[in-house]
């Protein structure tokens, strides 16, 4: 379900694919900081842009010289400074990977979902702390998706639905200072969640009619170009709220995921496998 | 507010550049990109500021300036119809719902319409439509397309719909380089005799020869 919102790295300046890293290396650094080195390991792509894209609106964070834990004989490298930004993106990152776990490992005894709730069991509770109206709106989002996959729901629109209104709500709890702007990112969480949702469905169609598990388009066996039409347009929905965020920072890069990023990896899945 | 700014040009650009930069916000911005979308205000807000920017600029450039700027206008896709059929009263009420966005009381009354038409199917999709769903929209309005193909609001709906859906439909504004936006040899010389027309209207002549 996660790093499907990534840049298309080719179209990158190189300029760009720095600043990118910093803020994947900068989101780390933050996550380690707030709920310790373990929980660094469900760092993803789609946190690493909503930080990108914050800071984007409300003015970008100075980086800083630092090492990598984990590479402590490479160089140092350029890290975004935490801001209350990045800060708000690790809360989000956390609870989306332990509920994430949680369904896992509850609906298809998956060890890694265990594996990944046991790390999370303390920096959960830090988490509610921090962000408890984001903890509420994604338990409750998880909750009714598992539901409705649970019952074989027929339409794709329902759960995808629920995970797309779960998006919304926490990116209407962004901490960015203008009201209009947070109701623009409402609407694009919205679709960015509907596409997040449907295009790990269809990545994940194959392996879950083997498992035997719920998929929205295997219920309806739906053919390449009935998903193409639903994915492209929720990406395209979620471009139109974008051009309406007035972007100050790191606009090169967040111009590449959304105009580029998005479609094309829609395109690759559509294409990749003739399945 | 910097007018320059707005329009994403430097303060040397040319009336050339900033009218280019402006034709290209005015469709990225455009109502009918935002019709059916629940930011259709900011868009429009967007729009008049765009607008305005254009506006200052073009007077302090030549100072005769005669192109005038896109008003901000509210969507083209006005939502009257012009059913006559059955249920007619319960249809246009359901209508007038939609265009209050007013989803829930809209179903409400379709659901209270026994016969499934065109017309119907259509409200259905419209809903379907404002609210995300997008498969059902696709699917309903499919269905009144071709109870009645001969219909347009159908037909334009069906179509735009589907434009949208497309890899490259972001309505008219594309923003991945590459893909259409070229100017073909056709557009030059249409463009050139349309400017000898003009021309020769004015008294003027741009091509000898016609």
């Amino acid at each position: 379900m996660f790093g499907y919102v990534a840049p298309l790295k080719c179209e990158l300046k190189v300029r760009e694919l720095a600043l990118y890293n910093s803020y994947y290396c900068g989101l780390c650094k933050t996550i380690g900081r707030r709920y310790g080195e373990a929980c660094k390991l469900v760092l993803n792509y789609d946190c690493t842009f909503l930080a990108l894209l914050l800071c984007g609106i409300e003015g970008a964070v100075p980086c800083r010289q630092e090492r990598c834990f984990y590479k402590p004989f490479l160089k140092k490298k350029p890290v975004a400074a935490s801001s209350k930004m990045l800060e708000f993106a690790s809360d989000i990152n956390i609870l989306l990977a332990y509920f994430k776990a949680d369904d896992d490992w509850r609906d298809e005894h998956k060890l890694k979902g265990l594996a990944i709730k046991v790390i999370l069991k303390g920096a959960l509770s830090k988490a509610m702390k921090n962000s408890g109206d984001a903890y509420d709106a994604i338990r409750s989002g998880i909750a009714l998706l598992s539901d409705l996959e649970r019952s074989g729901c027929k339409e794709p629109d329902k759960p995808a639905e629920a995970f797309a209104d779960m998006m919304r709500k926490i990116l209407s709890l962004s901490p960015v200072k203008n009201d209009s702007d947070r109701a623009v990112l409402g609407h694009m969480g919205y679709h960015l969640g509907r596409w997040i949702y449907l295009i790990d469905a269809w990545d994940d169609r194959t392996a879950d009619k083997k498992r035997g598990s719920y998929n929205p388009f295997n219920v309806i066996n739906a053919d390449k170009e009935r998903a193409s039409f639903i994915l492209h347009f929720s990406v395209n929905e979620a471009v139109k709220a974008y051009d309406l965020l007035e972007i100050k920072d790191n606009k090169g890069v967040l111009d590449n995921i959304i105009y580029m990023g998005c479609s094309q990896k829609t395109e690759q899945l559509l294409e990749g496998d003739k399945g | 507010m910097n007018p320059y700014k707005v329009l994403g040009v430097s303060e040397t650009a040319s009336q050339e550049e900033i009218r280019a930069a402006y034709l290209a916000l005015v469709k990225k911005y455009h109502p009918d990109r935002y019709a059916d979308n629940p930011l259709k205000e900011l868009a429009n807000e967007k729009l008049k500021e765009i607008n305005e920017a254009y506006e200052a600029l073009s007077k302090k450039g030549s100072g005769t300036s005669s192109r005038t700027s896109y008003g901000s206008y509210e969507s083209s896709a006005g939502f009257g119809g012009a059913y006559s059929g059955p249920f007619a009263d319960e249809f246009a009420k359901a209508r007038s719902y939609i265009s209050q966005n007013n989803l829930q009381a809209a179903k409400l009354v379709l659901d209270g319409i026994p016969v499934r038409n065109a017309e119907w199917h259509y409200l259905y999709g419209i809903i379907y439509l404002r609210q995300g769903w997008y498969d059902k929209a696709r699917e309903y309005l499919g269905i009144a397309y071709e109870q009645e193909p001969g219909n347009a609001e159908y037909r334009n709906a069906f179509t735009a719909l589907n434009n949208s859906g497309n890899p490259y439909g972001r309505g008219p504004y594309q923003n991945t380089t590459g893909y259409g936006g070229s100017c073909s040899g056709c557009d030059v010389c249409t463009s050139l005799i349309c400017a000898d027309c003009c021309c020769e209207c004015l008294g003027g002549d741009l091509i000898r020869c016609c």
